[in-house]
């Protein structure tokens, strides 16, 4: 019972950034975008954010704390993403180029203010916002225990993002118009959407997202954040293309890569598992293994907005 | 045929001052941050850094730069190679490693080899390795369409970790965590180039790196191959029409893309300076390097070698700058910044575009006013 339960927690704490960042993705995509600089995005939101409480948690603490890095993060991805927007809409640059030329700056702009501002790579922060029981929920069995004791609200609100995400993208005018300038934009023109604002505005949701999908991976999982994380921001577009740029299916493709991640990163306390004596480094690869053999298998079926990845061009209407 | 060859000139124009300007405003980027952290030093800081440390020891930095120059571009022209056929190759880090850990094996462990070939054999096997350690993502690509960039990000952090398991059971040097030592006659020939610029670790891999971008160039611009290479990038389907084998260009190309920047991390591991790859989990960074490098470079492997000779300029300005309290990291973030301005390309060409439609609009003008 207590590995279900440990498999269960831990699952949950790569679960949540998956999902909240394959969502910052779909956005992007969905409206006609690539966004390969998820990675990035996620850097700098978890640097903003870990800065943020790395200074303010003398004077505030706890939920409040959380809460306001969390702004800050999904502010800071913002403007990091209108970076992207710019060379992908604007000035019709090449996506991949410019998305990886962001990922490797967000790095070494993490590091480089990191150690100039607080002398070291790492940042550090106290881990104050672990609720230990939710009142009434927490005492529901099973459930209560993994949903709701030593839980984070950043689980409440994962959750929370993907039921609007699904929402928007089926129910509201804006989710049908964003989709629409990803699967033909000169159609969506000619009825009077304007692709370039609607772009604008799904990179500017997708860097909003992706900067909170940072934050949420680091805190529970370490008491400091060192500018990278460890190939995240592609692991969640894997989970993107598996998930076939559909929100209900990006929650099972997020489970199952989570529990992927799960079994690489705590094999040792799993008895089954730590008794094959496997070596590290081939659990630690597990999860990139995986990810290459599902794209394998799903890639050639899996067909994204028609218009992903090309800048649209009035004139070619 | 006169028009052909202005709109050549304009576009390689084009693409050069893009690369210059990018160059430039990446500088100026790196001045504004400098300023930011530390206004006082941030003056003779950049100085030190646009002058590659070639201030404070002239011959020492020549060498150092020619040293740092050869893997970058090697792992430069290996990207380039890929672009001309639409390939962006992100494995750089995989196949840069790859091709280290091989490098390093085969100088330290084949020690049955007679003379020379015990540095010659180590660098042919690693350049064989990284094309092999390529071709699953060709193959993936050409024909399971897997996403290069996904697949080859992923095959990055397969490398590390195989790297680390195989140093690990092979050539470990505990104390260090890293690799053995290379014994001194499996190491890189200097050919006089320590007496030339003393105290550096310039040697043979410059020659080699700047000859294999030549060829390189021959090979893109006046070979079958190296056409059919840049008609699968221009136009796949096309391509495919015209009855070139597109599957293969693609898999070939990245192939050899994986040889050139295992080269290169074989090249930088042997030069005998007692660099051993340390076992831990970040990837090399001269993979990314390579694709600021070739974007720098508008993907030209001639174009290439001033570029990583521009980039290692830097970087050793980037040691000379922790003097006055700054981080390394600032080389990153211009390079970085590099790439994105690079973006500009198109916007400039535009530019030069209509001027020269401009002034043919006006020579029009003119000569029907002759008449």
């Amino acid at each position: 019972m207590t590995v279900v339960y440990f498999v269960a927690k831990s699952c949950l704490c790569f679960f949540i950034p998956l999902l909240v960042v394959a969502v910052a993705g779909l956005f992007s995509e969905k409206s006609g975008v690539l966004n390969m600089c998820l990675e990035g995005i996620m850097i700098i939101g978890a640097f903003a954010g870990t800065l943020f409480m790395h200074f303010m948690q003398d004077r505030m603490s706890g939920q409040l704390l959380l809460v306001c890095a969390l702004l800050v993060s999904a502010a800071a991805g913002l403007l990091f993403t209108q970076l992207h927007a710019f060379a992908a809409i604007k000035l019709k640059a090449d996506q991949s180029i410019s998305a990886m030329a962001l990922n490797s700056f967000a790095a070494a702009f993490a590091i480089f203010v990191a150690r100039s501002v607080t002398g070291s790579q790492h940042i550090a922060f106290d881990n104050t916002f672990r609720i230990a029981k939710v009142p009434l929920l927490g005492d529901i069995p099973f459930i209560g225990e993994i949903f709701f004791q030593d839980a984070y609200i950043t689980t409440f609100l994962g959750f929370a993002i993907i039921l609007v995400t699904i929402f928007i993208f089926s129910k509201t005018r804006f989710g049908m118009r964003l989709s629409a300038c990803g699967e033909n934009p000169q159609a969506a023109d000619s009825l009077g959407i304007n692709v370039y604002r609607t772009r604008y505005i799904a990179l500017a949701i997708s860097g909003a997202l992706g900067g909170i999908g940072g934050l949420i991976y680091v805190i529970p999982i370490s008491p400091t954040f060192g500018g990278d994380v460890y190939g995240y921001g592609f692991l969640a577009m894997s989970v993107l293309m598996l998930g076939q740029w559909k929100p209900v299916r990006l929650l099972a493709a997020a489970f199952l890569f989570s529990l992927i991640k799960t079994v690489a990163a705590g094999y040792m306390s799993i008895p089954f598992l730590s008794d094959i004596g496997l070596s590290d480094n081939f659990y630690k690869s597990l999860p990139y293994i995986i990810t290459l053999l599902v794209l394998t298998f799903s890639a050639n079926r899996a067909i994204g907005p028609k218009a992903a990845g090309q800048p649209y061009d009035k004139g070619r209407r | 045929m006169l028009k052909k060859s202005r709109k050549l000139n304009t576009d390689s124009l084009a693409k050069l001052s893009a690369s210059v300007l990018a160059a430039l405003v990446g500088l100026l980027l790196a001045l504004i941050i400098l300023l930011v952290c530390d206004a006082k030093n941030a003056m003779p800081g950049f100085l030190t850094l646009i002058t590659g440390g070639i201030r404070k020891e002239p011959l020492k930095a020549i060498g150092e730069i020619l040293y740092q120059a050869t893997p970058i571009m090697m792992c430069g022209a290996g990207i380039a190679v890929a672009f001309k056929a639409s390939v962006f190759n992100i494995g750089g880090g995989g196949q840069f490693l790859i091709g280290a850990f091989v490098g390093i094996y085969g100088a330290i462990k084949w020690e049955f080899l007679p003379g020379p070939l015990r540095w010659i054999v180590p660098l042919i096997a690693a350049a064989l390795s990284g094309a092999l350690w390529a071709f699953l993502p060709g193959v993936l690509k050409a024909f399971r369409n897997v996403n290069i960039i996904i697949s080859t990000i992923m095959m990055n952090y397969l490398a590390r970790y195989m790297v680390n398991s195989l140093i690990k059971a092979t050539i470990f040097f505990s104390a260090k965590s890293e690799t053995q030592a290379i014994p001194a006659e499996a190491t890189l020939p200097r050919l006089g180039l320590d007496k030339l610029f003393p105290g550096s670790s310039a040697n043979i891999g410059i020659f080699i790196s700047i000859a294999i971008c030549i060829l390189i160039w021959v090979i893109i611009n006046k070979t079958t191959f190296g056409y059919e290479l840049r008609a699968c990038g221009l136009n796949d389907s096309a391509c495919k029409y015209a009855g070139i084998k597109e599957k293969r260009t693609i898999v070939v190309s990245i192939m050899i893309s994986g040889a050139l920047i295992a080269l290169g991390g074989a090249l930088m591991y042997m030069a005998g300076t007692g660099k051993g790859i340390k076992v831990y989990d970040t990837q090399p960074a001269e993979g990314f390097t390579g694709i600021s490098i070739s974007v720098l470079a508008g993907n030209s492997p001639l174009g290439v070698i001033l570029s990583a000779l521009f980039i290692a300029f830097l970087t050793v300005g980037g040691q000379y700058i922790q003097s006055h309290g700054f981080v390394k990291e600032i080389v990153n973030i211009v390079t970085s910044s590099v790439i994105y301005l690079s973006a500009f390309t198109l916007l400039i060409r535009i530019w030069f575009d209509t001027m020269a439609r401009k002034r043919q609009a006006k020579h029009i003008q003119h000569t029907e006013k002759g008449e």
